[in-house]
């Protein structure tokens, strides 16, 4: 079946667009000039190009299978080492997750929300090496920095959580600010057995919390698969999602939860 | 990223892959930048683009080709401006995405033939460079590679009703910028 008339000219604008785009481009030298890809992309293209360019023995395909086979026997390794450590090495042991989660402290999540930070509202910082901090959003905390550090958590309560690395965090919405609905508070922890997500809420009405994913590695997990949350007034809830947390290239871990649908981007970022 | 060379089928693929990376991916950066201002996200969706393409090749002439070339372009604009709506606080739901406007094209009379027959086409390309980018996009699969519904779709991360109910839209919107153009010529 032939082009229609609007068809054909809307080809033909099209290329009289892309065309005079493409001529408002600066010279590819300038362009490459301006911006160097990262390292890391570099290496990752350079190695898929040598890859290609490598001659293969006529009827041989590169030997993925055998790359694959020899990065599980690695990663096995590891794994039976590391798990051998745990046993041998009792302290070594994750603790339960009963255990780490801190009890929910009104005075540490109030200093928060009145933008103070107090050794009461962080323990990220006061205790590097004790693990874990918290994430506190409310719309009180005006802005995401106020929100950054562990609302009610005491060193002494940190010390229970699994070190699996030091972690300060905050809750943002996409404009970069900490605004959830008078009386919510949203706290975040990542611990050995995945990102652990509090609700507290006191807004005098049920709300509703779904675990989106981790920010930038999509697919995000199907409509019927999403964990969630419902928390009525006055009480508060937690949310565990199993998730191996990659950080993204600038350290930092994201991942993306709804609450009563809106999104926010969930940061935590390791301490310094 | 060496994981794209296994998406494709044929050591001459993944030599064109690998020639067309060399060949763009510092223009892809550019324009990708240009609708993203970052640098890190605009690598971000220049490798989402070379995944896309890995699934298109078969609409790739060559490394050189006017036509390749603007399949590349417009692929990364498309990657970009999805990084771009997955950062919004309020992700864009287009009342065009709603299948009924499916229907309602079915039974709409389109005059947009005649209004574009006797209009040059610097003067379509300045129409078209004024629509909604969603709108410019469906067109350029549709239109300027003449990719299938289902093609299209797939890369916009559509419906094929949805992508329909999107090109009818496109159309009675260039029709209306086009009868604003006419009018001020008169």
């Amino acid at each position: 079946m032939g082009k229609t008339v609007s068809e054909k000219k809307i080809q033909n604008g099209l290329q009289v667009l892309f065309d005079r785009e493409w001529r408002e481009l600066p010279p590819e030298g300038v362009i490459a000039q301006e911006h160097t890809f990262s390292d890391a992309f570099l290496a990752s293209m350079r190695q898929m190009s040598r890859a290609a360019e490598t001659p293969q023995p006529a009827g041989k395909r590169i030997p993925w299978k055998r790359y694959v086979s020899r990065f599980a026997a690695a990663a096995a390794v590891v794994l039976v080492v590391g798990l051998g450590a745990r046993i041998l090495l009792p302290g070594m042991a994750p603790k339960s997750m009963d255990n780490a989660v801190p009890a929910y402290s009104e005075a540490g999540a109030q200093e928060v929300r009145s933008g103070e930070m107090t050794e009461n509202a962080y323990s990220g910082g006061a205790e590097p090496h004790r693990g874990t901090a918290a994430g506190v959003l409310s719309q009180e905390a005006g802005n995401a920095s106020a929100g950054t550090g562990a609302a009610g958590v005491t060193p002494a309560e940190a010390e229970t959580v699994p070190a699996v690395g030091d972690k300060t965090a905050a809750v943002r919405d996409y404009a970069g600010e900490s605004a959830v609905a008078d009386g919510l508070t949203v706290r975040v922890r990542l611990t050995g057995a995945g990102l652990q997500l509090t609700v507290i809420n006191q807004t005098g009405k049920a709300v509703t919390a779904v675990y989106e994913g981790l920010a930038g590695n999509l697919p995000a997990p199907a409509p019927g698969e999403r964990p969630e949350l419902t928390v009525e007034s006055g009480t508060e809830s937690t949310l565990v999602v199993e998730e191996t947390m990659p950080a993204n290239d600038a350290g930092v871990y994201e991942a993306v939860v709804q609450i009563d649908g809106t999104e926010y981007r969930v940061e935590l970022t390791p301490a310094s | 990223m060496i994981t794209l060379l296994m998406l494709l089928d044929s050591e001459e693929e993944r030599a064109l892959f690998t020639a067309l990376y060399e060949r763009y991916r510092h223009f892809l950066w550019y324009i990708a930048n240009g609708i993203l201002h970052d640098e890190s996200l605009a690598e971000d969706a220049v490798q989402e683009a070379f995944l896309t393409l890995t699934r298109h090749m078969d609409q790739v002439e060559g490394a050189d080709s006017t036509r390749t070339r603007n399949f590349c372009a417009a692929i990364t604009r498309t990657r970009a401006l999805d990084i771009l709506r997955s950062r919004s606080r309020h992700p864009q739901v287009s009342l065009d995405d709603n299948p009924e406007v499916y229907e309602e094209a079915q039974q709409a009379p389109d005059v947009l033939d005649e209004v574009l027959e006797r209009l040059d086409g610097a003067r379509i390309a300045d129409a078209l460079a004024a629509l909604p980018d969603h709108y410019r996009e469906v067109f350029t699969y549709r239109y300027l590679f003449e990719m299938s519904e289902k093609e299209t779709a797939e890369i916009l991360g559509l419906s094929e009703k949805n992508v329909n109910a999107r090109l009818f839209r496109a159309r009675k919107k260039l029709q209306e910028a086009l009868r604003d153009v006419r009018e001020e010529e008169r």
